[in-house]
């Protein structure tokens, strides 16, 4: 399993269309996708899920990714993330 | 509810929050109102807290000067958290001048010893349940609440939807809730963002109670029973196809759950096969068991040979 901490940088946190951003790239892979935000830990394929975190600009998440892609399931979430999930702002 | 990041207990917020249930009434004023202890290593050990009856009054009361001293240097130690006289008896003024000097808060309760004992254990019992958020999804079936559980994609919400259209309660989907609660039975809701609203791959996100009704939803329900859907094993030839076995525990927050396990593949209606477990589950709560009954029919049948 890879673990991955990181915050979220856009201006507007993970709000709906982000999430569906963050999950489609998620489901694009096989392997499983854990959020922890203070200790709680939701489902990354899940848009719900992603929708109760509540992440704001500045919170910081881990990324727990695994699964046979992992390598490449997690670098896609980190690029998306360090993206600001190609928003213009 | 104390949160999450502070484990620890002030007497402060202890006697506001049980003055009432326990009719307590404070001795020594606020003394040693500040005195705290730590809930995250509570576990297995009770809470510091001295609960005294006629018994242990009656036992100090015949003591010596001197071995009373003994006694209530043991008894009101550090480690104490306060002292709780119960039966509507009131404290001797040596043990009140000694718990003044050690800080330490003396409470009387009208209740008897072992009400106040009880009312104690549920009270640290609903401090101790951090909440936790985990994926699934929650029904009420057959008025058992049911927690169905599985990787994401496997049809937990889809499955959710089927039994909903059947005219079952729906909780929520996707994110639970649990907490323990004092009787140390499970409690499941949704998060409040997300609450009545499901998603479901082809129709985006829908809001349940808008479609079926406000009687097609509950703000929060026990949880009886864990369904978890696993993907159907080809090799597969351990399991247990008569259900002999009697459901595994699943431990959440220390309270241990029945749980089904359900395999998917094409062709088996889950959303039946979900109502059907519950059918099984009370059948099974009354005393019946199909299994164990064919099983005796059959060797009955086998030694009359």
């Amino acid at each position: 399993m890879l673990k991955k901490k990181i915050t979220i940088k856009n201006k507007l946190g993970m709000h709906a269309r982000a999430a569906v951003k963050f999950v489609n790239v998620a489901n694009r892979f096989k392997s499983s996708v854990k959020i922890e935000k203070d200790g709680n830990e939701i489902d990354g394929k899940s848009i719900l899920g992603i929708l109760t975190l509540a992440a704001v600009q500045g919170t910081e998440i881990v990324l727990k990714v695994s699964g046979k892609d992992e390598d490449k399931a997690l670098s896609a979430l980190l690029e998306l993330i360090n993206n600001k999930f190609l928003e213009k702002e | 509810m104390i949160n999450d990041k502070d484990s620890l207990l002030e007497v402060k917020d202890f006697f506001q929050k049980t003055k009432n249930l326990l009719k307590l009434v404070s001795t020594s004023g606020k003394v040693g109102f500040s005195r705290k202890t730590d809930l995250s290593s509570l576990g297995k050990k009770c809470l510091p807290i001295q609960i005294w009856g006629k018994r242990n009054f009656n036992g100090l009361k015949s003591l010596s000067f001197r071995e009373r001293k003994r006694v209530l240097n043991k008894k009101l130690g550090d480690e104490t958290f306060c002292v709780i006289l119960a039966d509507g008896l009131r404290f001797f003024p040596d043990v009140i001048q000694e718990a003044k000097k050690r800080k330490l808060p003396l409470f009387v309760s009208k209740l008897s010893q072992k009400k106040c004992r009880e009312e104690v254990k549920n009270f640290v019992l609903s401090l101790s349940s951090h909440p936790v958020k985990i994926s699934a999804g929650l029904l009420q079936i057959f008025g058992l609440g049911v927690l169905i559980m599985g990787d994401s994609g496997i049809g937990k919400s889809e499955c959710a939807l089927e039994l909903i259209s059947r005219g079952y309660r729906f909780v929520c989907d996707d994110v639970v809730i649990l907490q323990k609660k004092t009787d140390n039975k499970l409690v499941g809701q949704a998060p409040r963002l997300t609450r009545n609203f499901m998603e479901i791959r082809g129709l985006g996100i829908i809001n349940i109670r808008e479609i079926f009704g406000p009687k097609s939803v509950l703000k929060q329900s026990r949880v009886d029973l864990i369904i978890r859907l696993k993907k159907l094993q080809k090799k597969g030839g351990d399991s247990d196809r008569l259900g002999l076995k009697f459901p595994e525990d699943h431990e959440i927050l220390g309270v241990k759950v029945p749980r089904i396990n359900i395999p998917v593949a094409p062709g088996r209606n889950i959303a039946t096969l979900i109502e059907v477990a519950c059918k099984v589950h009370l059948l099974r709560k009354k005393g019946y068991l199909a299994p164990q009954d064919i099983v005796r029919k059959v060797d009955r049948v086998l030694s009359s040979h």
